[in-house]
Parts: C-alpha cells; structure tokens; sequence
C-alpha cells in the first residue's frame, strides 16, 4: 500500500477514476498469462504519452518501481510486478493514429489491439502479418515489447521486421522519438528502434508505434499432411525447403495433440499417426499453382500417411480448425495448462520433438506439442493440476530439461514469448557471462536504478512467484 | 610494447602508405598510426585489450567502399584491415543461413550463395566491392530494400568483440528469436563505434526461378508516376524499381530519353511472365529493352558495378529517403538544381550525385528534412558533413542515450571515432 | 430434486473451485466481452472476475461492498464462455459469486422489493392495472418532460422512452382461461409459460404466441399457478427465491400431460433450459413434465409450412426489417436461424442483417442500472448498427432487449419500432385472414 500523499500525486496527474489503490482492484493487476501473480502497491492508468512521463518521473523520484502493462496477455511474466511498485496501464492510449496507403506506414498507439490494427489496415488493402495467438487480446504495444511472433514468421518475419519508428519513455522520464515516422528506409546509426523492440518493458514504455505495411498475398493453398513418424515429417519439412518452397505457414501437432483434437472436434483425424502438418503457400497466384504442385509431390514422396488439399475458404477453415483447436483441447484434459516456448533451429525440430518425449516419459508428464515446425518454434504444452505440488516440481525439472537440450541444439530460450521471469534463471546458460555482462550493462545504461519493470529478463535477484 | 607486436601491425610508413585507400575517394585517409590484419576473433580481442590500455583509437576496416568514409583513418588511430579475415564458414541450405567473417567479399558471397542455389539479396549501390562487415557496420540497404529488406532484417547473428564484455555472440540460426535484447539488430549500422564484428550469419533465401531486367525510356516524370500508379496497382514488390536520369543511366546503356527506368523482376517463371507483360503494357513504350539469360547476367553485374563506376568519374552518390509519396516533387526539385539522381521507387530512397559530398547546409538536406524524410538511405552517416546535421535534428535526450550507451561498452572512446555522432 | 442450502453451497462451491481453478489466464475473454470493451479495465473481463473469486474462495480477499460490485459488472451474456479455450461457464460462477455475497449480506430494499415481492411473490401482476392506467394518461411521457427520470440515472432516462405497447387493464393470466381450445380437432397440447413481462408490460407477445398456437390447432394451457421463471434471480444472486420458483412453476406445469412447453422470453427459455438444469440437477422434461421450446424455436422447427400459408397474398412494398440476436436466445439457447426462417416468410418484410447482430444490448438485468454508462455506450452501439441497415423496424424476442433497444432509439428520435418476432407474425397472420376472405 502506498501512502496518501503519494496516491494524491497520482491522482493529481491522471485523475482520481484512473488510479486503483482497493485490494481487488491491485489482484486483478498482478498476473499475466503465466497465472503468477505478484500484488502490486498501485494501478495508474494513463491517457497519453505526457502522463507516462509524469508518472515515470514522480515514481522514480519516490523510488518506486513502475511496470508497463498492456493487456497483461504475455506468458513469461513480463507484465507482473514482481517487486512492489507501480502499474502502468497503456491500454487506454488505443488509437490508430494514422494509415498511410500511399507510404504503407501505419502510426498507432500501444494499446491497439493487435487484430484491430490488423482489421483496420486489411480495409485499406494492406497487410500486416505478425499474427500471435493472442492477437484478439494482445496490444500491439504488448507484441512490440515482446517481439511477437505468429504463425507466418517464416516467410513474413515477425514483429521486430514491421517496427520503423517508435516514441518512448525512458526510465528517466525523458521522451525519445527512435526510427523514422514517416520514411521507410533510412534510420542512421545504432538502430535503437531495434533495442526497445522485444525489451519486455526493461528499457522504456513504448507510446507510439510507427508500423511498416506491405501488400496481402492474392492467393493461397492449404494442405493438411499426415505423418506416421515424427521423423518423416521433419524429413518432408527440410525437402519443402530444399525445394524451394516458403511456405507462410507450417504447423505441426503431435499425436498427444491430436488425439486431443480429435477428442473434441471429431474431424476425423486418426489417433494413430504421429504428426500433422498444416502447410499453406501464398503468394502470387502463379506461384502458389507451382509450389503447391511441387509441395503436394514432395509431401507423398516423403511416405505421407494421407494429404488434403482445401478447394475453397470453407475448407481452409475446416483445415485450420485443427491446428486452431490445439490449444483449446489440450487446456481441457488437465486443470492447469503450461504453455511453454522452445525454439530451435528448423534442421533440428524433429530431434527436439524425439528429445521431449523422452522427457514426458521421464517425468510421467502429459505434454501435448504443437507449433511452428516452419521456423522451429515449438509449444511443448504441459497439462498438469498445479495443486499437485509434487506433480509441479516435476514440471519444473521437465522444463529445465527441454530448455537446456533446446541450447544444446543452437536454438533458443524463448522465439516469441519473451523471457520475462519464467526464463531468466536459464539466461546464462544461453549468453554465457559476456552476453549476460553486455545485456545487464544495457539495463543499467538506460535504467541505472533499476525501477523500470524490475527483474525481469536479466533480473538482478532470484523471484519465486505463486499461482494465483 | 611495440616491438613485440611488430609482426602483426604495419609500423612502416611506406607500407602503410601502400595499403591504404584508393585517394580517389572523397574522404582521403590520414595516415595512421599502424594497420593490422586479425586472422581470428581471439586476434581482434587482443588488439582492442591492448588498445583500450594504450588509450589508442581504432579504425575496423573491410574494403573501404562505402561512400560515408566510415573507414577512414585518423592520424593518431590503428586501422584493423580484415581482409585475412575473409572466409565463407558456412552455407547451410537447410537452416538457410549464410556464416562468414567480416572480410569476406560481397562478390564472392553473391557467387558461391548462388551456386548453392540460394540468393542473399543486400547490397548498397557504392559497395559492390564492399564485405560481409561492411554490409553490417554500414547497414546496407540496397535496390532491392522494398522486397527484401536491409542488412538489419536479415541478420540472425552477430559475434561482437568490445574492450569491456569481450566476444559476444547474440543471435542465432533459429528464424524466431526474442531472448534477452535484439542486440543483434541494433548493432547493424553502427559504424563499429558500438563493438566490432568477428562474424556475421545472415538470412539466405531460394534462388529465384527466374530473372529479368526491364528498362523503359521516360522522357517526363509526371510521365513515369502515371506508370508507378499503374504499376501500384498489382500490388506487389517487383525486386528493383528504379528511375534514372540520363547521365546516371549511361552507365548501364545507352540512353536518348531523359530517363530510364530499371525494374528487377524475380520470381517463379509464370509469375515473371504475367509481371512483364502488365509492367510492358503499363509502360506504352516500344523501346523497352528486356534482359534475360545470359543478358541478364550481364546488364545485373553491370548495375551493381554501378557505384564503382560513378565514383571514377567523380560524382559522389549522396544518399537520402523520401516518404514515398513526396518523391516526385523531390525528383523534379533535383531536376531545378541539375542533380542526377537514382530513386527507388517503391521505398523513395534517393541517390543524388554530386561533385562532391554535400555541406551540412545544403537545400538538399533541407528539403529532405522539410519533407520528414532521412538523411541517409544506402549506408550510415560516416564522416559526411550531413552527420552533423543529424546531431542537430535528433536533439539531447538521443545523444545522450548513445553516449551512455557508448561509455557502457567503450568508456575510452576508442572505437570508431569522429564518426556518426560521436 | 433437492432444494436445501446444501444444494446451494454445493453449487457454488462445485462452479468456484473446479472453474475457476482451470482458468488459464489466456485473456481471450477480453477479446469478446462487450463490457471491457467500453473500459478496459480487468475487473470489466471474466478472467479478472475469476481471480477475484478464487482469491475469495482462498480466504486472500474478505468479501465486501466493492467486490460485490465488480460481480454485479457482467451481462451475463456468456459471449466469454463461447471463446474460453478451456470451456468455462464464467458467467455462472459470477452468478454464484453474486449468491454468495446475497447470503452474506443479503439485499438492499429495493432488490429485496423488486425480486422477492414485485417478481416473486408475483406482485408485479398486480400493478398491471396501474402501468396500464399510467401509460393510457401518458404519465411516463410526462414524467419525462418534467426531467424525473433524471434522478436514477442514464439508464432510466434511456429505459423511460421505451415504447410500451397498450397494457390492458390486467395481467394477462386473469384475462385468459387456463384451458384454451383451438377451433378445429386439437394437433397436440402444449403449455405456454408466460413470463413476467409478458403477464403485465408486453401482453401483445403473449396474447400473439397464444393466438397463433391456437391458430395452428394446438390446445393451449396455461397454468394459473405459474410464476416468474427465476431467472432475474439467478442474475440477482438470490438463489432461495429462485429456488421457490422453480418448486412454484414445477408443480404449476407438471399437472398437465404437454407435449412442450412455449415461453416467448429469451431470459425465460434459458432460465427454464439452462439454470433449471443446474440448480435441479435434472432435465426439463423432469423437472416441468416436458421440452421447453422458445416459440420462434417451436414455430420455425415444427410449422414454417403451416405458417407460409397463412401469409397475407397481397403485393405490398416491402419494409426493411433488421434483426438483434438477444445473448439468451443466440448464445444460451443456440437459436438464430429459426427467427430469421420466420422473418422471412413474411410477405410485408424485408430482412437485412446489421452488423454485430450478436452483440448484447447491455442491459443485462440489473447492470443497467449499477453500471449505467457502460450500459448506455453499449445500448448506443447496438443503436448505431441498427441505424446503418436502414430498416424501419428491429425485431427481437427479449424483453429486456426491447425496453433497452427502443429506449435507445427513441432517445435520439428515430423513427424505427422495436417488435418481437412472433407480434409480427400474428400482425401478418392476421392481415392474411383479411386477405382471405
């Protein structure tokens, strides 16, 4: 609890509606999607950039720790105050300031839901690709912070390749204008832009985003490919590649996954293969005839149990529906759901698939995995009854384990999620003393008293959170 | 001290003279205090520990192509020359990765990626002779930024060598990466002012099916943005979309229009075959000229050698951005003033040649500035006179972030100085 | 079927932990909830809400006024649960909530006098002659000149400009037989539940259901002894009320061998099809003697031929007509084609579809009136989206959409009617006898 005169200040910057000093109120601001929580001293939330400042200024000044939230969607806990403080809620700062069709820049607030921003700019005839599965929910301002991913990294990219220009408060309360607004090229020097993207909140609060858009694909083809072997499947993926082929989507479930899937949706999948691909090409329509020829004969040639080809949007919906019901079907079998994050590189996805049922073996965990076998980024999905303490610590070794393989096999920690606190302890591990020494340095150049979104990323003291 | 490196740096001053630029650039070097030629990381590290010590500034160089003068040698500075360190370490044609050092040619990059049938789309106008390092401390953004982006965005990892955390290596091959800060972007086109790099991987991608290069003959720019609407309308990014005028086309072809524009088609055969017919019709012109098969090879390396060849004839290529949809008013600003120029049409960066390097005053700049666009569109700001113009345009609060950021891994200011905006 | 506190605390305890306990955190929620779409604040999605009661359940937090509010902030409009990954209820958990804070500390007066004495003692019936007198004199009109509405809020200004149809002197259950005969060999038997709104306020949607019924040769009966169905306290938290209902209109059903059972309110059909179930354990058929149907539900499953065929003939310019999805009905029920099919056949209209049909109105029971500027930007929305079709009327079958919708659009003037599906059919029914003769 914070004390009188200090709520008033607040007050007297955003008004008395905007900040939130009752009980409840501070517990609904304490988690994020990792379902750790963290009871903070204060909710503010602001209206514009100015405020953001002010609030900044008057915590630093009071030696209070601030945290930027933007729908608190996130899963690595970045959005937690894990140290006592402030919250700062961006949301309310949600507009698209600007499309320009004619530049293909978009100018936004960070409070924009990201399937706003998406809407608005596919009216307009452009595209913006990054499509995390939290899009419906998530800020854009929020998938900045984290780098967001989505399903068509592979052809597209991610978050960080739409990112030209940004306004941020900087731990000091200054305002800094990075990039280019208006000028899709150019940027000189030290591309800052590039340092607040994915900075979790550590480095600044983001106020405005400058959004690079490009042209939508005009046609697509979906394919479901079914795999009696994991093995087999990570064979058809490198030949796709060897082919030349980019696809803008390739998914893949396993057979927990889809027994899951087939459980509930009852598309007829069959329970006993071991991976599913769900592949799509776009492009130009002539490009997408030769590579889904080309697609549709490597994927058989590979020993595909079966393949199917959607002929219209309604099937590609049904087709989806499999890879978009992933999530859902496996949060039901179990009480508690674990989403985690592996990213290695796509040569090695199959090894880290083999390497992950080893470990649910071990541990006797049901682990459920699916995700973006395209750019290596896997979602192993563990399903468990947090209330089960024994069960948790399991889970504990179980994902040391399958982050420390994942680094044995060149990839990384977290390709979408973000480190937040669930991650930091295994920092080390992957960037070794100079990486970690360069990152803190970082930290401490731009936030030398550590208060902005503390101990999260390169966390400075071990924080052991509960689930709320 | 000196002696016992003696093996490894140029103290001689003829020797030193020897392999120094070419004095046909416009930033001539001074003659430094030594040069040395790393052949490792470790190497890079030694010298910049002993460096640090000696307080002495160094100067991280590849071919010194690019036009900002990044390279440049002070009187009083070590010039680290990594031509020895110059291998491709690794194509990998699953991962789609390219692993090199810093010296290695953008040439022979180009070839052996190519015979693996892969593609790696940077380049930088001046810097056709330019290296792997070069493309990153410059961050190159060449013809084809539109389509395929620039050095930043297709760099995975970079292995970074600076006086205080010694070699980091950040990145990696995975295509989705969010772990710790996206250091590795923010690096690409510091000039080396920030750290050094002892190697790069980069993004590669399929080689095209097919390719072609179209020119068209224009004799109005209201003429050739009529085209460019047209040609907005398929909404797609060509490879290359570029307009000339006449004494800057003269280089690739012989030229009796005012200008010409250059249009880098690359794609699956039947997709470039429709894009050639629609740009064809939109252009109204029989003078077209189509470069395919061994033409295309031909006409291709002869627009990449094009920077090589302005400077010869001494016209510097001053590069600037415009938004996108303030290019013509800017073309025909450059037309009053009798500056040749290369725009590329689908981004707006501009190359205006001139005789020299503009002064920090220039109505170019002011133009450019007036119109929110950049100072900079191929490579970084070097020691080019518009550096301080940027200074002054960025105002305290950036230059005071970079300078903190700079003292956190540089403290004694030895990298790169009097460059950029330190 | 049990209706002791155990049954209660059971309930609750049943939704609390097991719910609640599965919440993952996702936030999808927010993504559809049209509540924290006006204020995005946590407390306004379900997920909030869940951390708030599993930190009650836990002992965390000590229940209280505020927290009472924060469950009071949901439409019950179960658009959460349809995007819930796990396939949560949340919405009957802040139900429960909300019966948990009745218990401790029971309900203001004013609750206390609208759900126990007006709904279920069934007082309201008794002021039917009393509205229907005020409405005759246009006092509600007068009272809005003279700025009384003003006092309560946005929400009764809104709600005061609802147009009311004729109110007929007494409550439709005393003007109607228990026992109705339809003219020709009867086709079945079935029970129509009136319903509060449709026994004093809106009786054109209950005397239209019952007269197309007969029309269409089924014996009508409609218990005497029959009450409000319960759900307004369900929504309230007062479950022991509830509970009494659900004995009342047991035992006022169950006399009768029917082959269904009509109800032309959407908060009705899912009171009786959804909450019964829950709170008896046990389906409809055993708990009332037989299948509830909502009558658009009825009518367009079983009779669309029938009715087609009582159309009026004559060529007419057809009006344009739009259609609102009320949550009860779309969401609890799965019923949306069925008055489409109906709207359809209808020879004087034209349908077109607004945008978001599906979205709540946000009256939501009581939140009208604890959150009234959350309400009334809801009520605007809808009131935009029915704007941009163009249509002169707006079909609905909820009378809780029809008081909130018409306020609205009367508010700013428009000249669009609010009508229930099944008044617009008996309108054409009627228009076709006349033709056909």
């Amino acid at each position: 609890m914070l004390n009188k005169v200090l709520v008033d200040k607040f007050v007297s910057i955003v008004g008395s509606l905007n900040v939130l000093t009752d009980e409840s109120d501070l517990l609904l601001y304490s988690y994020d999607a990792t379902q750790l929580y963290k009871i903070p001293d204060l909710v503010v939330i602001v209206n514009n950039a100015e405020e953001v400042s002010k609030v900044i200024k008057f915590a630093k000044a009071n030696n209070l720790n601030v945290y930027p939230r933007g729908s608190g969607t996130n899963l690595s806990g970045g959005s937690i105050p894990v140290d006592g403080g402030v919250v700062i809620e961006l949301n309310r700062l949600n507009k698209i300031l600007n499309i320009d069709v004619e530049n293909r820049i978009a100018v936004v607030e960070p409070g924009v839901i990201a399937a706003t921003l998406d809407a608005e700019v596919s009216k307009k005839g452009l595209f913006y690709p990054p499509d995390p599965g939290s899009i419906a929910v998530a800020t854009i301002g929020g998938c900045v912070a984290e780098g967001a991913g989505g399903l068509r990294a592979l052809k597209y990219g991610t978050t960080k390749d739409y990112i030209i220009g940004l306004e941020v408060v900087l731990p000091n309360g200054d305002i800094l204008r990075t990039g280019s607004f208006s000028s899709l090229r150019g940027s000189p020097g030290f591309d800052l832009t590039h340092l607040f993207v994915g900075s979790e909140g550590t480095l600044g609060i983001i106020t405005k985003i400058a959004v690079k858009l490009i042209y939508p694909a005009k046609s697509r083809k979906t394919f479901l490919v079914m795999y009696d072997s994991v093995g087999k499947a990570g064979i058809a993926v490198a030949k796709i590649i060897e082919n030349k082929i980019i696809p803008s989507t390739m998914e893949f479930l396993d057979k927990i996954t889809i027994n899951a899937v087939e459980d509930f949706t009852k598309i007829g999948l069959p329970r006993d293969i071991e991976a599913l691909l769900l592949i799509e090409v776009d492009g130009e329509p002539e490009d997408v005839e030769t590579a889904a020829k080309i697609l549709e004969e490597v994927c058989l040639s590979v020993g595909a149990r079966s393949i199917s080809i959607a002929k219209n949007d309604a099937e590609r919906m049904r087709l989806m529906e499999a890879r978009r019901a992933a999530l859902p079907v496996l949060a039901r079998l179990k009480p508690t759901t674990i989403l985690e994050d592996a990213t290695v590189p796509r040569s090695k996805v199959a090894d880290m698939l083999e390497r992950i049922h080893e470990i649910q073996d071990k541990y006797n965990l049901m682990i459920g995995s699916f995700g973006h076998a395209g750019d290596g980024n896997l979602h192993p999905t563990i399903l468990v009854d947090r209330r089960n303490k024994e069960e948790m610590k399991k889970v504990d070794m179980a994902i040391k384990e399958i982050f420390y393989y994942c680094i044995e096999l060149g990839g990384t920690l977290t390709g979408e999620h973000g480190i937040g606190i669930v991650k930091a302890p295994f920092m080390e591990k992957e960037f070794k003393k100079e990486g970690l020494s360069l990152f803190r340095d970082i930290k401490k150049t731009l936030d030398p008293e550590n208060k902005l979104n503390p101990n999260k990323i390169v966390g400075a003291k071990e924080v052991h959170l509960e689930y709320i | 001290m000196m002696k016992e490196r003696s093996e490894r740096y140029l103290f001689d001053s003829e020797r030193i003279e020897n392999n120094l630029a070419d004095k046909n650039l416009p930033f001539g070097d001074e003659t430094p205090y030594s040069i040395t030629y790393p052949e490792s990381n470790k190497d890079v590290l030694e010298i910049l520990n002993w460096a640090n010590k000696e307080k002495l500034k160094v100067i991280p160089r590849g071919s010194m192509s690019s036009l900002s003068g990044g390279a440049c040698a002070l009187s009083s500075s070590l010039v680290i020359n990594f031509s020895k360190m110059n291998k491709i370490i690794e194509i990998d044609t699953h991962d789609l990765v390219l692993t090199v050092e810093p010296g290695a040619k953008l040439k022979d990059i180009y070839f052996e990626v190519e015979r693996s049938g892969l593609y790696f789309p940077i380049d930088s106008f001046s810097s056709y002779n330019g290296t792997a390092g070069g493309a990153a401390g410059e961050n190159y953004q060449g013809m084809r930024f539109a389509k395929y982006g620039d050095t930043r965005l297709n760099t995975m990892q970079i292995e970074l060598v600076n006086p205080v955390h010694g070699i980091v290596t950040l990145g990696g091959k995975t295509v989705k990466n969010v772990s710790g800060y996206d250091a590795k972007i923010a690096w690409i086109g510091s000039e080396g002012t920030l750290g050094i790099f002892t190697k790069l991987m980069y993004k590669l991608m399929p080689l095209p099916e097919k390719r072609t290069i179209i020119t068209l003959p224009f004799d109005s720019i209201d003429v050739f943005f009529d085209f460019k609407k047209k040609f907005d309308s398929l909404k797609i990014f060509v490879s290359a979309l570029d307009l000339m005028s006449s004494k800057v086309a003269s280089y690739i072809s012989e030229v009796s229009s005012k200008y010409l524009s250059f249009v880098l088609i690359e794609g699956r055969t039947l997709e470039v075959e429709r894009l050639k017919k629609e740009i064809l019709k939109f252009a109204e012109s029989n003078k077209a000229q189509i470069f395919e098969g061994n033409d295309f090879d031909f006409m291709y390396k002869k627009r990449l050698n094009m920077g090589e060849k302005t400077l010869n004839d001494k016209l510097f290529a001053d590069d600037v951005t415009l938004p996108i949809k303030t290019c013509s008013d800017f073309l025909k600003f450059l037309e009053g003033r009798r500056y040749d120029f290369l725009l590329h049409v689908q981004d707006g960066g501009v190359l205006v040649f001139r005789k020299e390097p503009p002064g920090k005053n220039d109505d170019i700049y002011e133009k450019v500035l007036e119109q929110n666009g950049s100072l900079i569109s191929e490579r970084q700001l070097g020691i080019q006179p518009k550096r301080e113009l940027f200074l002054e345009k960025m105002g305290s609060v950036y230059i005071e972030l970079m300078r903190s950021l700079k003292k956190a891994v540089d403290p004694n200011f030895i990298l790169s100085p009097n460059r950029y905006i330190f | 079927m049990s209706t002791s506190s155990e049954n209660s605390l059971s309930l609750i305890e049943e939704y609390y932990e097991e719910q609640i306990i599965r919440c993952m955190k996702c936030g999808m929620c927010q993504s559809i909830c049209p509540v924290y779409y006006e204020d995005s604040l946590e407390t306004g999605c379900a997920r909030g809400k869940l951390a708030l009661s599993e930190a009650l359940l836990h002992g965390k937090l000590e229940p209280n006024h505020k927290i009472e509010m924060i469950f009071n902030k949901c439409l019950l409009c179960h658009a959460c649960a349809q995007v819930c990954p796990v396939g949560l209820s949340p919405d009957k958990v802040f139900a429960a909530a909300r019966a948990e804070m009745v218990k401790r500390y029971d309900m203001p007066w004013i609750k206390s006098l609208i759900y126990r004495k007006l709904l279920g003692e069934g007082k309201l019936s008794s002021l039917t002659g009393t509205l229907s007198l005020a409405n005759r004199l246009k006092l509600f009109v007068l009272a809005r000149s003279l700025s009384i509405p003003k006092i309560f809020g946005k929400s009764a200004i809104r709600l005061s400009f609802a147009t009311l149809p004729d109110i007929p002197s007494k409550p439709f259950l005393d003007r109607f037989p228990e026992l109705l005969e339809p003219n020709s060999k009867p086709i079945g038997t079935v029970g129509y539940f009136v319903g509060c709104a449709q026994n004093s306020v809106f009786q054109d949607v209950s005397e239209a259901s019952v007269n197309i019924l007969l029309a269409l040769g089924y014996r009508v009966i409609i218990p005497k002894d029959q009450g409000c169905c319960g759900f307004p306290h369900y929504g309230a938290g007062d479950f022991e009320t509830l509970k009494q209902k659900i004995i009342q209109n047991s035992s006022a059903f169950k006399k009768y061998k029917l082959d269904a059972i009509i109800i032309s309110c959407a908060t009705g059909g899912s009171g009786l099809k959804d909450v019964y179930p829950e709170m008896t354990k046990e389906d409809n058929l055993k708990t009332l003697g037989a299948n509830v149907y909502d009558i658009s539900e009825f009518l367009a499953l079983k009779h669309l031929d029938d009715l087609k065929k009582m159309m009026p003939t004559d060529k007419k310019e057809k009006i344009k007509i739009t259609y609102h999805d009320a949550c009860h009905l779309n969401r609890l029920q799965g019923i949306s084609s069925q008055p489409r099919q109906l709207l359809r056949i209808m020879p004087s209209y034209e349908l077109v579809e607004m945008e978001n049909s599906t979205k709540c109105c946000g009256e939501g029971g009581g939140f009208t009136f604890y959150y009234q500027n959350i309400s009334s930007s809801i009520a605007n929305r809808k009131k935009e989206t029915i704007k941009n079709t163009g249509a002169k009327v707006v079909a609905l079958g909820c009378p809780g959409c029809r008081a909130q919708i018409s306020g609205a659009l009367k508010q700013e003037g428009l000249d669009i009617d609010t009508k229930h599906t099944v008044c617009l059919l008996w309108d054409e029914i009627k228009k076709g006898k006349d033709s056909n003769f």
